[in-house]
């Protein structure tokens, strides 16, 4: 019974810590309607510096605390907004996402960067010192930490609702140059805002640091929970958002409870299934809050179109086709078999990729799942594939047999993760799907059940015997990345890619057309899902021991940026981007060694935040530049019925700028 | 029985009441017009009849129907097409696939002809491989016509679908809208700025104003309406009179 107390007084001020890193997060997204995806990255940043300023350097805590948490992490709050954030509250959800998230990356290839992994630790407050309330202690640092959440529930309650600030704040979401014409200052206000968010993280990453083994990744993604408690709150309840915080981390904690007095046996006996849940309550936590959500109605008036680039015709696919095929060819033949197995295993990035393009690219929808889709696709390879009770099955293999089991089962995957995305859109789906990856990573791939086993493990998979050298497999992928982008294209071409575009332009108007988007969603993702399991197979079989480090949630996210950048449009702009991507984390060309992961996270952060325009990524800038230069060559020839040709030519020619801003109008 | 009945129907966004107690039929075949000033909820009452919003009083019903809660998919299916005052073109699309592509969402036979007998109708032959978020304003306003088109709609709900038209193209327009209801038989429900296309195109005009119908008839009685000169010019005695001028000559 008194363990049962002590756990509920963990849950209470694990929830309490949850609570100021969320309220931080929906006092950004309130004032500035950009969720920030880094926020616990900041937080990351923030307790590493707060080891290196208390722990490392030896300041006295009286001098680190107002350091950080009234100078750096504001200052650092206030710089993210003018540079990065600020930008950002008109964009489209899609945009915002990349680029926070691109922040979260860089922010961690910053830190491993300046803090190499080393063993770290950080004592608590007043280390040791705990009343007694009859059967449960309770230490210092709880105290403090309940008292801070509470004291902070308060202060935010007073700032927003009942300070001219807090008012102002509020407004700045809504209109930015009416409260400007009210004489408010917007940005200054949204700075304030931006900058308090910043401070709430370092806090809560503060209050948490004793219990940290400071990963850089785990410390991020402690943050999952705050999204979670910030999501029962829709982002702007900040007293749902305590509330949800609270029952978060009791959920967890009891959770543990219920773990510790379960008999050994059941635990073994689930082969690591029950072990996986416990460790993936919050994000469990956070999928439920998402699916009770409220459907998002149809909305009218928003921007819509990205000028995509233009289709290739047959003939130029068939081109580049031959010539990547023969390219490949040629480069493999000249090769040894380590380079060759290299060059391979970048190629699988761009092949992962084009799944990307149908669904991003075309679909306007997001995943941050896509790489565990490969994972389930690499397991049926690497572990075969049976259908319980029918002694339906095989071994594991890699053959056609495998390839259509991992293209069905993934896809059959890719539409169940589709169903928040039924009712959900843009910021939500990135989260959910991301919220999978991570539930995916410990209830799945972590399972000796279904899985790869412990976090760690590997599975030898053994390739047929005429692809068994590393060049016939490498091949065997380039020819999988063309045959997928044939698949792709065709789509694009066909009826299918034309309503999957008309979807992604405007819902409501193909709701009053009669059609449902629903199930093209659905269709696309289970598509997207499925091409991606192909890719798992190929995978398995080119990196011979996948395990679960290749599909380690978190290697979503450079994965979704590299092709943003690249062009995420274009199957062009995912070969590029899923070759230099490829090229790091293989070391083909590029050396592997970590500075340059490192290096790279920041750069595609800077890449994504300066295209912050552009969907079409770099390779659609190109593409572009080469149209205006064609364009000089041949000036196209235009019906001459077309009224004022010249009018005509100009739009062609302003392909980007949008000409139809909505003229002024009744309600 | 009318194609379209609207009985009563009150829209209320918090305190602001938008559509208050709006009631009119449109017949088969027929073009009606609704007019007002901005903010006068004609473009709310469009979004409870095609299903983008839920009046908080009253009820809609279609061909016999009572469709008040129906979702915008099926009353489409049922047969109700519109466009949007601010737009909704599909813009990463071509103007042709625009049109193509609604013929393909609802599995109608031929789409390539619906598309080129649509581009030709419409008027946006020249427009055809352009993409829509590259089109002008008022190009992009046929795009949303023709696409509602290939659907076949027994009743069109146009919103402001001149704005943006030179005045040869609105003299078109007209032509194509009469068209619509004369040859084809369908039924037109026009939102529209422009007094003189309202009245010299519509049988029956409703005049909204604060989410009130207060004038209702022949173009011929909404010209001479005082209330209608007042609501449209506000109560200044020498701008009423303009306005008075205006629609006289608006014959």
């Amino acid at each position: 019974m008194s363990s049962l107390v002590s756990f509920t007084i963990i849950g209470i001020v694990l929830g309490a810590t949850y609570a100021i890193a969320a309220s931080g997060l929906v006092l950004t997204y309130a004032t500035s309607n950009v969720f920030n995806f880094a926020h616990g990255a900041v937080l990351m940043v923030m307790t590493f510096l707060y080891w290196e300023l208390y722990v490392h350097q030896g300041w006295p805590l009286w001098l680190v605390l107002p350091f950080i948490l009234l100078f750096v992490a504001p200052a650092f709050g206030l710089a993210m907004e003018r540079l990065v954030m600020r930008r950002l509250t008109t964009a489209d959800v899609t945009t915002s996402l990349g680029v926070t998230v691109g922040l979260l990356v860089a922010l961690i290839g910053l830190a491993e960067q300046i803090w190499k992994p080393a063993g770290r630790t950080v004592d608590a407050f007043f280390a040791g010192s705990k009343v007694s309330f009859g059967l449960v202690n309770v230490t210092a640092q709880q105290f403090i930490t309940l008292g801070i959440a509470l004291a902070l529930a308060l202060g935010l309650y007073l700032l927003l609702n009942r300070t001219r600030i807090g008012t102002a704040m509020r407004a700045v979401v809504d209109n930015r140059e009416l409260l400007a014409l009210h004489g408010a200052r917007p940005n200054l206000l949204s700075g304030l805002a931006w900058a308090l968010g910043s401070s709430l993280a370092a806090l809560a990453g503060i209050l948490l640091a004793p219990q940290q083994n400071f990963n850089y990744t785990d410390m991020t993604f402690l943050v999952v929970s705050a999204y979670a408690a910030a999501m029962l709150g829709r982002l702007k309840s900040l007293p749902l958002t305590f509330v949800g915080a609270i029952a978060l981390g009791l959920l967890v904690e009891y959770g543990t409870w219920i773990y510790r007095s379960l008999p050994p046996s059941v635990i073994s006996g689930s082969q690591g299934l029950v072990y996986g849940i416990n460790n993936s309550l919050a994000t469990l936590f956070l999928l439920a809050v998402m699916l009770l959500l409220p459907q998002e109605k149809l909305r009218v008036g928003r921007v819509t179109g990205t000028k995509l680039p233009r289709i290739p015709s047959w003939r130029a696919t068939l081109l580049w086709s031959a010539a990547l095929l023969v390219g490949a060819y040629l480069l493999t033949g000249s090769m040894g078999e380590g380079n060759n197995s290299r060059f391979g295993q970048t190629m699988l990035l761009p092949l992962i990729m084009l799944s990307l393009v149908l669904l991003i690219g075309y679909g306007g929808d997001v995943s941050l799942c896509q790489l565990s889709f490969v994972g389930v696709g690499a397991l049926v390879a690497a572990r075969g594939f049976d259908i319980p009770f029918t002694g339906i099955g095989f071994h594991p293999q890699i053959s056609v047999l495998s390839l259509i089991t991992a293209f069905l089962l993934t896809a059959v995957v890719g539409a169940l993760v589709a169903l928040p995305a039924l009712r959900l859109r843009g910021l939500y789906i990135g989260l959910g799907t991301l919220a999978i990856a991570g539930a995916m990573d410990h209830a799945v791939f972590e399972t000796k059940l279904v899985g790869f086993g412990a976090q760690g493990s590997t599975i030898q998979v053994s390739r047929p015997g005429w692809l068994a050298s590393e060049r016939s497999f490498a091949m065997a992928v380039v020819i999988a990345f063309v045959a997928t982008a044939w698949v792709v294209l065709s789509i694009r071409r066909s009826k299918y890619g034309r309503i999957l575009l008309a979807t992604r332009d405007s819902q409501a108007a193909c709701a009053t057309l009669g059609f449902s988007t629903t199930m093209t969603r659905v269709a696309v993702f289970a598509v997207s899902a499925g091409l991606s399991g192909v890719a798992g197979v190929l995978f398995a079989g080119m990196r011979v021991t996948p395990g679960t480090v290749d599909f380690y949630f978190f290697q979503n996210l450079p994965l979704l940026l590299f092709a943003i950048v690249f062009g995420v449009t274009s199957v062009t702009g995912v070969l590029t981007g899923g070759f230099v991507y490829g090229c790091i984390t293989s070391g083909f060309i590029i050396s592997s060694h970590a500075a340059v992961t490192n290096i790279a996270y920041i750069v595609v952060f800077v890449g994504v935040r300066l295209l912050v325009n552009n969907p079409n990524g770099l390779v659609g800038l190109l593409f572009e530049q080469g149209r205006r230069l064609s364009f000089r060559q041949h000036r196209p020839t235009l019906p001459s019925e077309a009224g004022p040709a010249d009018d005509v030519e100009v739009y062609l020619a302003h392909a980007g700028a949008r000409s139809m801003e909505a003229p002024v109008g009744s309600a | 029985m009318a194609l379209l009945e609207i009985a009563d129907v009150h829209v209320r966004f918090g305190g602001v009441i938008a559509v208050n107690g709006a009631s009119f039929d449109v017949e088969e075949r027929s073009v009606i017009g609704l007019m007002g000033p901005n903010g006068a909820g004609k473009t709310t009452l469009f979004n409870v009849i095609t299903g983008l919003q839920t009046p908080t009083q009253g009820a809609v019903h279609f061909d016999g129907k009572d469709i008040t809660r129906m979702h915008p998919r099926q009353r489409a299916l049922a047969g109700i097409g519109r466009t949007f005052q601010r737009l909704e073109v599909f813009g990463s699309l071509t103007v042709a696939d625009n049109i193509r592509v609604a013929a393909e969402m609802r599995g109608i036979d031929n789409p390539g002809r619906v598309r080129d007998e649509l581009l030709d109708r419409v008027g946006l032959r020249a427009f055809a491989d352009v993409t829509a978020d590259s089109v002008p304003t008022g190009i992009a306003r046929l795009t949303e016509l023709a696409r509602a088109l290939a659907c076949d709609p027994r009743l069109l709900l146009l919103d402001e679908p001149s704005s943006g038209l030179s005045e040869s193209e609105t003299d078109d327009f007209a032509v194509l809208v009469r068209s619509l209801a004369e040859d084809d038989g369908r039924s037109v429900l026009i939102v529209e700025h422009d007094v003189e296309l309202v009245l010299g195109l519509c049988k029956t005009v409703h005049v909204l104003d604060f989410g009130t119908i207060i004038a209702s008839g022949t173009p011929d009685v909404i010209r001479k309406d005082k209330r209608v000169q007042d609501a449209y010019l506000g109560a200044d005695e020498s701008a009423a009179e303009a306005a008075g001028e205006i629609l006289e000559d608006a014959v």
